[in-house]
C-alpha cells in the first residue's frame, strides 16, 4: 500500500546521497591515505572484466549475390516477390499463380535438385487482406542445401497442390487442410488427418479458440458422462 | 487333530474367496496411448514386476481382460474408441487411470483432448503424475485390490463404483 510512494520518494534522496559523497571523495584525495584510495581505485577498474560483445538479435535480411534467387528471377520474371536470409537459410517469396512452376523448376535443377520436401505448413496473418502464407521447406541431398519457400494467398483461395511433384505433399498437404482450411487443387484425396473426419471448425487459425470443441461431433459420437460431484 | 485341520484346511467365506481371486489375477489389456505406456512397460519388466501382482499378463484384446489402464493423452478421436473397448470388455471390469493426462486432461487443456477419461468411461483408481513411476503404478494397482476387497457377491450392482 505504501510502496506506491516508494520508489519516488527514494530515489531523490539516493541521489543527493550520492553527490554529496563525491565532492567529499574529491576533497579527500591531497591527503596521504588518497593513493592507497587510487590504487584502490585503479585495481579494481583494470581487474574488471570487459563487457561480452552481445550477439547480434537474428533478423531477416535481403538476400544478395545469389545465384538461386537470379535463376529464379530470370525463368519466372513476375513471379518472385521477393529474396530474404534468416540465420543464412534463403527464403524465396513467390507469387500464388507461379508457384507450382516454380517447385517443378526447383526439383528438376540441374545442380540443385530439390528432391526433398521438408514441410508444407502456413501461417495465418488475420486482419491482412492475403491472409495465409504457405510456407515449403525444401531440401536438397545433391547440394545439402535448405531454403525456404513462401506464397501469400487470401483466404477461400485454393493453392496448387504439389503432390505430383513430391509424394509427401499429399500427407502434409493435408494437415495444412485440416489445420487452416486451405484447400489444394490437384490434391489426390483432400479429407482431415489429424481431427475426425467430420470436425467443424480449423483450429490453427487466429480466430479459433485453443479450447473451443466442436460440441455437435461430441454429441454425436460420444457418450459424455456426467461428472461425479 | 485340531493341528491338523488348521494346518491342511483353510475357511474362508465366498465373499472373500471370489475377492481373492478376481484381485490376484487382474489381466490387463495393453492400453498405453503416449508417455505413460513406457511407464506401464517399465512396471511390466523385471524390476518392477507387476506379474508379482498377478497382473502381468497384459492380454491384446478387451474380451479377455478384466482391467484396462488408460495409461496416456486421451483425444477425442481415441475417446470414441475407448469407449467401444469399455463396452466389449466383460463383467467384472474395472478401470485405473494412470498419469495426468488421463485422469483431467494434464497440461493438454486444448480442443483436441478429452479433459479426463471418466468423462465418457467410469474409473476406479486414478494415478497422479507425468508420468507416474512404476511405484506409483504398482500402489494404484494395490489400491484397487483393495477395493474389490470391498466387493461382494451378494450385492446386485458388483461394480463398486460411484457412477
Amino acid at each position: 500500500m505504501n510502496q506506491e510512494n516508494g520508489p519516488p520518494q527514494d530515489s531523490p534522496p539516493a541521489k543527493e546521497n550520492t553527490e554529496p559523497e563525491a565532492p567529499k571523495k574529491e576533497a579527500a584525495s591531497p591527503t596521504p591515505d588518497a593513493k592507497q584510495g587510487a590504487e584502490k581505485k585503479a585495481v579494481p577498474a583494470a581487474e574488471k572484466p570487459k563487457p561480452k560483445p552481445r550477439p547480434k538479435k537474428p533478423s531477416y535480411e535481403d538476400l544478395e549475390e545469389d545465384t538461386l534467387l537470379d535463376s529464379l528471377e530470370e525463368q519466372f520474371p513476375q513471379g518472385i516477390v521477393s529474396g530474404q536470409v534468416f540465420l543464412e537459410q534463403p527464403i524465396y517469396t513467390v507469387t500464388l499463380d507461379r508457384l507450382y512452376d516454380v517447385m517443378l523448376y526447383l526439383r528438376d535443377h540441374s545442380e540443385l535438385a530439390f528432391d526433398y520436401l521438408v514441410d508444407v505448413t502456413a501461417l495465418d496473418y488475420l486482419g491482412d487482406e492475403e491472409r495465409f502464407v504457405l510456407v515449403y521447406q525444401l531440401y536438397s541431398y545433391q547440394s545439402s542445401r535448405l531454403i525456404r519457400v513462401k506464397a501469400r494467398l487470401p483466404e477461400d483461395q485454393t493453392a496448387p497442390s504439389v503432390t505430383s511433384i513430391w509424394r509427401t505433399a499429399n500427407w502434409l498437404e493435408r494437415e495444412v487442410y485440416d489445420m487452416f482450411g486451405i484447400e489444394f487443387s490437384g490434391h489426390p484425396k483432400l479429407r482431415r488427418i489429424l481431427l475426425p473426419d467430420d470436425w467443424r471448425g480449423y483450429p490453427l487459425r487466429k480466430d479459433y479458440d485453443i479450447k473451443l470443441q466442436d460440441q455437435t461431433w461430441i454429441k454425436k459420437h460420444l457418450r459424455m458422462r456426467k461428472l461425479p460431484d | 487333530m485340531g493341528n491338523e485341520i488348521e494346518r491342511n484346511v483353510v475357511t474362508t467365506t465366498v465373499d472373500s474367496l471370489f475377492n481373492w481371486a478376481r484381485k490376484s489375477s487382474l489381466w490387463p489389456m495393453t492400453f498405453g496411448l503416449a508417455c505413460c505406456a513406457i511407464e506401464m512397460m517399465a512396471t511390466g519388466a523385471s524390476r518392477f514386476d507387476m506379474d508379482r501382482f498377478g497382473a502381468g499378463i497384459f492380454r491384446p484384446s478387451p474380451r479377455q481382460s478384466d482391467l484396462i489402464i488408460i495409461a496416456g493423452t486421451v483425444t477425442l478421436k481415441m475417446a470414441e474408441v475407448i469407449q467401444t473397448l469399455y463396452d466389449q470388455m466383460p463383467d467384472p471390469k474395472w478401470v485405473i487411470s494412470m498419469g495426468a493426462c488421463s485422469s483431467v486432461g494434464g497440461p493438454f487443456d486444448t480442443y483436441a483432448t478429452l479433459q479426463g477419461v471418466d468423462r465418457v468411461i467410469p474409473v476406479d483408481v486414478y494415478i497422479p503424475g507425468c508420468p507416474p513411476r512404476p511405484e506409483a503404478l504398482l500402489y494404484g494397482l494395490m489400491r484397487l485390490q483393495d477395493k474389490i476387497d470391498l466387493m461382494s457377491i451378494t450385492q446386485k450392482n458388483i461394480q463398486p463404483q460411484a457412477s
